[in-house]
């Protein structure tokens, strides 16, 4: 009687409800579409990217020699089209800058992760992400108001240069070096580390023989993340190296990298000409650069895995 | 025994030292930047448009480019960088699909910003034919944001827990409703730091604007229009360092560079907060 | 006098290569209170899930076999998750409220089944509070956020909010593993009230809880329906040696 009719009642009820239900699950269905559709969006981005950069850079090849274009140190278009002088300076600013940054970012993540006491954890986490705030624009300035004085006083040069560069670099990586490598450091089990205490081992040996052992996929794929951001750089580089098309015999010479020098020619060289399109060329030489270290990370990452 | 205490004590001294240096390279480039440019920071030099050749001109324009080639570039980026993020945390199965949508989304996160800027040069200078924009840079400048965008709410997205997606659904929620109402909710201080951290490198992002929207600014004070060249402060910096032929190049250069730090620093400041103190109320915590 | 309200038939499951649950039979009658007990791992949880089909949710979790509910087959392809759902809830292990006030909790299933009179809401939110033992301790700060409350007050504002959709059947995946005693109590409480409008499902670990709130009693092991009957049987008469064993405690 009363249950009868409670049940009834939840019955019309039920199939009204039905009837918006279904609408809202026209809604569910076209949202997912929706999402679906940004997610494909975005991978179609980077399709584009490379067979548009690609399509333009590769014409090069229609007047200079592949071989001349890779190894050669000359730049002298319309002779030759030579970028191997910007690609080694790019990897000598690089490698000068993780020579620096790299050793002093993972400290200062180690400090972060395992030693400083709270409030000063407080401090240097926004101190970091201000690193990333700062424009690199700025950070060029600095290098140049700074940097290139100092080391046309002391060590010679017009103080422009691949040690400028370098220099400048190193202080732009550190975010990227710290926050990666203190992720992985704070990742680690605590176990891990209680155990080594209950052996007997003191702090730094904890933090040698065992943390960071265990962490080290992640703080190599911080440091290659790292060169990533620092060969990719282009405003800040360009406005300390010197930008002088020749091979950096010495720090202290003026030379250009892939990046600084598209910034240099791109402004005066007609959009299809010969020369235009080589620095498109040395666009897709850096994006082949940036897809390497990804797929560099993967394999290191990967391992921690296994 | 002595010998490892003392091992001990070094490393502790190094890695203090450690930190301490690189705060001590932040204050120092806070201090000089701001030591150098803040009395150029005048009402004039942030209203007054540039001069080519004569000394004081300001950055009015420049600083009014900054900000609405800002808002064009997230009004681009942000849902489509949000709709990818909430299906990679929310509808992804572990697939192929999956596997490259993250894939291209995380090297498009490390291609360097200048192949960005010169694939925007191909796409809207040339190929579509418009010349230097404040439409072709945002829509250039909005590429960077995304996978950013998409990372972040991704992983904002994951932080909320797993129960509050079973109670919806338990109820009979859509998996919309479910994401509408509860997820999207919970995790909107999260999103709004994340949209903070893209914006603040936007703003100071200047390879990828140099070839799209080009290095200078309508004659206009404060023109709308998407179709004409937009400088922004931080390719102004650039530009004043490398070819400006002003008398006062150095005190606009130092003026813009204090500007531009001034204005990150505001920016986190001013979102940063409220999300904050939203987060307590979310939580209940007095 | 008793109907049946769920009715499991041959049902198997698997996860990926893992056989969960094997062959199972089992009536669920209606306003009655059924325990389902068995120690960790056994099967009762995923059992309890297969009722709502939350196992959906999970990737590579396979179903067979019938599940009527009111005689209608819930596994059948033209079957709409979302309203079968709505008329079987579902109360977790641990308490879920949403992040929102304690209002916005309650007033969210209604809220999305379209529910926008305000009046009509206020109304809603409040019987159900009520009918959770809850309106007396939260009535001052409705609009507070719930995860301000107590462990034991969460579950009810849960249980609230499961109350608000009006479902049929409330099923409860060990409600009080994460409560003190004293909330426990509450719960146990509670659910004695809520038979009485309810067909409920328990899963416990509690060999005391499942002898104190269900008519019912279901025992499962590794994957296995044991067997299932009156409570009183099955805590003072098991017909099966394996579920006397888990009783007097000697496994499990």
């Amino acid at each position: 009687m009363d249950l009868a009719m409670r049940i009834k009642k939840k019955k019309s009820k039920a199939t009204m409800t039905s009837i918006s239900m279904s609408l809202q699950l026209r809604y569910d269905r076209f949202f997912k579409f929706v999402f679906f559709g940004s997610a494909a969006a975005v991978s179609l981005v980077i399709f584009t990217i490379i067979l548009f950069v690609a399509f333009q850079g590769l014409q090069t090849f229609k007047e200079a020699s592949a071989l001349d274009f890779f190894i050669n140190t000359t730049w002298s278009p319309p002779a030759h089209y030579g970028i191997f002088s910007f690609i080694f300076s790019s990897f000598a600013t690089t490698l000068l800058a993780l020579l620096i940054g790299a050793p002093l970012g993972l400290a200062g993540a180690i400090f972060m992760a395992k030693i400083a006491p709270q409030w000063v954890r407080d401090v240097l986490r926004p101190a970091t992400d201000l690193f990333v705030g700062i424009p690199s624009v700025v950070y060029g300035w600095i290098g140049m108001t700074i940097f290139v004085g100092i080391i046309r006083d002391n060590i010679g040069g017009s103080g422009f240069g691949v040690l400028a560069a370098g220099t400048v670099l190193s202080v732009m990586i550190l975010p990227t070096v710290i926050s990666i490598s203190e992720d992985s450091l704070r990742a680690l089990p605590q176990s891990l580390e209680e155990a080594s205490y209950a052996l007997g081992a003191n702090r730094w040996q904890t933090i040698r023989r065992v943390l960071l052992p265990a962490a080290s996929p992640g703080l190599l794929a911080a440091v290659i993340l790292a060169m990533a951001r620092a060969i990719g750089e282009t405003m800040a580089v360009q406005m300390v190296i010197g930008n002088s098309p020749q091979f950096p015999a010495s720090l202290v010479l003026p030379t250009a990298t892939l990046t600084s020098w598209i910034v240099v020619e791109m402004g005066n060289t007609p959009f299809g000409s010969t020369i235009n399109n080589a620095l498109f060329l040395m666009a897709f030489t850096l994006l082949g650069l940036s897809m390497a270290t990804i797929l560099l990370v993967r394999v290191v990452v990967r391992r921690r895995m296994v | 025994m002595n010998n490892r205490r003392f091992g001990d004590r070094l490393a502790t001294g190094l890695f203090w030292l450690a930190g301490a240096v690189i705060l001590g390279i932040l204050l120092f480039y806070l201090i000089f930047i701001f030591w150098k440019g803040i009395n150029v920071l005048t009402p004039h030099f942030l209203l007054s448009p540039p001069k080519e050749v004569a000394a004081g001109g300001g950055v009015g324009p420049e600083l009014f480019n900054t900000f609405y080639i800002l808002f064009l570039s997230l009004l681009f980026s942000l849902p489509v960088g949000l709709g990818a993020g909430i299906y990679l945390a929310e509808y992804a199965r572990s697939n192929r699909l999956t596997y490259i949508v993250r894939l291209s989304t995380e090297s498009l996160a490390t291609v360097p910003s200048i192949v960005l800027g010169l694939f925007g040069m191909i796409i809207f200078v040339n190929a579509i034919g418009l010349g230097f924009t404040i439409l072709g840079g945002a829509a250039t400048l909005a590429l960077l944001n995304l996978p950013v965008l998409v990372r972040v709410t991704e992983e904002t997205l994951r932080a909320v827990p797993f129960s509050y997606r079973e109670a919806s659904l338990a109820l009979g929620a859509t998996q919309w409703q479910t994401i509408r109402r509860v997820i999207l909710p919970a995790c909107f201080p999260g999103l709004i730091t994340g949209v903070t951290l893209v914006a603040g490198r936007a703003l100071g992002e200047s390879a990828i604007l140099i070839f799209t929207a080009g290095l200078s600014v309508s004659r206009h004070a404060f023109d709308f229009n998407l179709f004409v060249p937009g400088e922004t402060l931080a390719v102004h910096l650039w530009y004043v360092n490398a070819e400006a032929l002003a008398p006062d190049k150095d005190a606009i250069a130092a003026g813009t560079s204090a500007l531009l730090v001034l204005v990150v620093l505001i920016f986190n400041l001013a979102i940063g907060l409220p999300s904050r103190l939203l987060q307590r109320r979310l939580t209940g915590n007095k | 006098m008793t109907s049946t309200k769920i009715s499991v038939q041959s049902l198997n499951l698997y996860y990926k290569d893992f056989q969960a649950l094997k062959n199972v039979n089992l009536e669920v009658e209606e306003n009655q209170v059924t325990a389902l007990i068995g120690p960790s791992g056994c099967g009762k949880s995923t059992f309890l899930r297969t009722l709502n089909r939350m196992n959906d949710l999970i990737e590579g979790v396979r179903v067979d076999g019938v599940i009527l509910l009111d005689g209608r087959d819930i596994y059948r392809p033209d079957v709409d998750v979302v309203n079968l759902r709505k008329k079987v809830g579902m109360v977790f292990q641990r308490p879920n409220p949403f992040p929102m006030s304690v209002y916005d909790n309650v007033a969210y299933g209604p809220r999305i089944h379209g529910e926008k009179n305000k009046r009509k809401l206020d109304e809603i939110v409040e019987k159900s509070l009520r009918a959770a033992v809850l309106w007396d301790e939260v009535q001052d700060r409705l609009y507070k956020s719930a995860l301000g409350l107590s462990g034991g007050q969460q579950q009810r504002v849960c249980i609230a909010r499961l109350l608000a959709v009006e479902p049929e059947v409330l099923l409860m995946d060990e409600p009080t593993s994460a409560l003190d005693p004293l909330a426990t109590l509450r719960i146990e409480e509670l659910i004695q009230v809520l038979r009485n409008d309810y067909t409920i499902v328990i899963v416990t670990h509690n060999m005391q809880q499942a002898a104190r709130v269900s008519g019912v009693t279901a025992f499962f092991l590794n994957g296995d329906l044991i067997e299932y009957g009156n409570t009183d049987v099955i805590f003072t008469r098991p017909a099966d040696q394996r579920t006397e064993d888990y009783i007097t405690g000697r496994f499990g």
